[in-house]
């Protein structure tokens, strides 16, 4: 078994500072007239959702399922410097709540900036969104607690009328802090959590005529996985680190992955307002690592989402 | 109702400029399904009656809400149309319709100058950063146009007796399609009825509604 003892660990302050400093630098980059006319949305979506294997455990035996509730209430301020080029800075948090596994219970807050591009006039011109955003994540279960950050870029078309296609890339990097007190075994690295993945995603949405959206996405993810497991699972062959999972308790421990992770997914969505909409969607999802060692879980979710 | 009220005020507009001649031709507009269709324009074509000298050369479309407040306007060709911006934040009024092309990039208040729309035809208007706002200008060879009101009926006062060569659009046609076209005989006092059976191609409309994005972690 090889494990990485010496991983870096980040410092969740460095994350905060450069997202203030990147702020700091978009809003002095704006002109005064942009500033006056910035547009802000809030957006409150509740989601209820079904996971059926929440340690992403490899075996029958460790798997269990759960429901939980996320509300997520995000601000955007938008600046349009020039036609079809926008700015935005957003504010976001997010909370986890979960019906048995009560130390995923998580509480996020933090920012994002992006920028888009619309090439040329109207709605069927090609769209470029690049987003960055910081998150600090509180977990009940301390071991996943720490900063996120993620850089993405998507690109979008509606090849027809009611057919939008779009493809984005994401990296995404998550550390927690390393803590002693969750060593599993004194010579393991216990930074579980101290994660990266990139993700490649397309995804297709069709509208009918009464403005209900069908969309289906499909997507891989390559990088660190967190998955546990109790004692003497296939997992120990190939966890890159090791710490007890607090956050699920039940004597599992969680390690640190290499897979690589595929994605699918359908959605509905229906308006209820011009502001408001009720979507139900489902997403079936497969990792697979060294040594054969693969799990799979489906996602359930009903989401509500409003407009301010 | 904003179609409503500019149907209304077109015929106001010919009451008082026709105060001397008697008939009206109301033209009532339904789908197939027998349903009253809104927002389908009536004009009367080729009927050599002069526009009077007094009659508007300007409209207006606002924009409030992230809307336009008239998606339908009907004007004679040769008007010029100010888009003013009554929200707080940039729109960018836009037009590539081959009758008139044009854009007013990123103003609040008052843009600039106001638009002429010389030539007869159809015009879809857009606003490149809210991409569900869509309105229509329908631009008539003459002045005697009429929008259908919520009840379907677009109505036409005070006309001299005779026969009239009506035309009808409406958006649901597509731009770009055929008008309709019809012969109506309007008396010399009362209201001559016409109905007119209207196939909509469905059409598909930008949502505005919020659609769930993918969280990733």
């Amino acid at each position: 078994m090889e494990i990485k003892v010496n991983r870096d660990s980040k410092d969740p302050h460095r994350s905060l500072i450069k997202s203030a400093v990147v702020l700091l630098c978009v809003l002095l980059l704006q002109p005064a007239s942009s500033l006056r006319a910035a547009e802000s949305d809030a957006i409150l979506s509740v989601r209820l959702a079904h996971h059926s294997n929440v340690p992403n455990a490899a075996d029958d035996f460790n798997t269990f399922s759960d429901r939980l509730l996320q509300v997520d209430y995000n601000r955007d301020w938008r600046f349009v410097t020039s036609p079809g080029n926008w700015f935005s800075v957003g504010l976001l948090t997010q909370g986890d709540l979960w019906q048995q596994t009560s130390g995923m219970n998580r509480l996020a807050a933090g920012v994002a900036v992006g920028y888009s591009h619309k090439f040329g006039l109207g709605p069927e011109a090609p769209r470029l969104n690049l987003r960055s955003q910081w998150l600090y994540q509180e977990f009940d279960g301390s071991v996943r607690s720490g900063p996120v950050h993620s850089h993405s870029a998507a690109l979008s078309r509606w090849i027809a009328d009611n057919i939008q296609l779009s493809g984005s890339w994401s990296w995404t990097a998550q550390s927690a802090p390393s803590r002693r007190e969750l060593l599993a075994n004194p010579a393991f690295d216990v930074d579980v959590f101290n994660q990266e993945q990139q993700q490649l995603t397309i995804q297709a949405d069709y509208l009918l005529y009464n403005s209900h959206a069908l969309s289906a996405h499909l997507s891989a993810t390559d990088g660190d996985t967190g998955a546990s497991a109790r004692p003497g699972s296939a997992l120990l062959r190939i966890g890159e680190a090791i710490a007890r999972d607090n956050g699920i308790d039940r004597g599992y421990l969680a390690y640190r992955v290499e897979a690589r992770r595929y994605a699918a997914g359908l959605q509905w969505s229906m308006p209820l307002s011009m502001d408001s909409s009720l979507s139900l969607g489902a997403e079936r999802r497969l990792a697979r690592a060294d040594a054969g060692v693969r799990y799979r879980e489906t996602r359930v979710h009903l989401d509500y989402l409003k407009r301010f | 109702m904003a179609c409503t009220k500019t149907g209304v005020s077109i015929a106001v507009m010919l009451s008082l400029s026709h105060a001397a001649y008697g008939g009206d031709l109301e033209v009532l507009i339904r789908d197939e399904a027998g349903n009253p269709v809104e927002g389908a324009v009536v004009e009367l074509i080729n009927t050599g009656l002069p526009q009077p000298a007094d009659w508007p050369q300007s409209a207006v479309i606002d924009q409030i809400n992230k809307e336009f407040v008239e998606p339908v306007i009907a004007i004679v060709a040769g008007t010029s149309v100010s888009f003013p911006n009554s929200d707080d934040v940039h729109h960018h009024v836009y037009s590539f319709s081959p009758t008139k092309r044009f854009e007013l990039p990123l103003y609040t208040g008052d843009p600039a100058a106001p638009v002429v729309f010389e030539t007869p035809g159809v015009v879809t208007i857009g606003c490149n950063i809210h991409d569900w706002m869509v309105g229509y200008i329908y631009i008539g060879e003459s002045h005697l146009m009429a929008i259908s009101d919520m009840e379907g009926v677009g109505k036409i006062v005070d006309l001299p007796a005779g026969t009239y060569t009506a035309r009808m659009w409406h958006k649901g046609l597509g731009v770009g399609q055929e008008l309709t076209e019809f012969t109506v005989e309007v008396p010399a006092a009362g209201v001559a009825q016409h109905s007119v059976s209207l196939t909509e191609q469905p059409a598909f409309a930008t949502r505005r509604a919020p659609l769930p994005g993918l969280r990733s972690y």
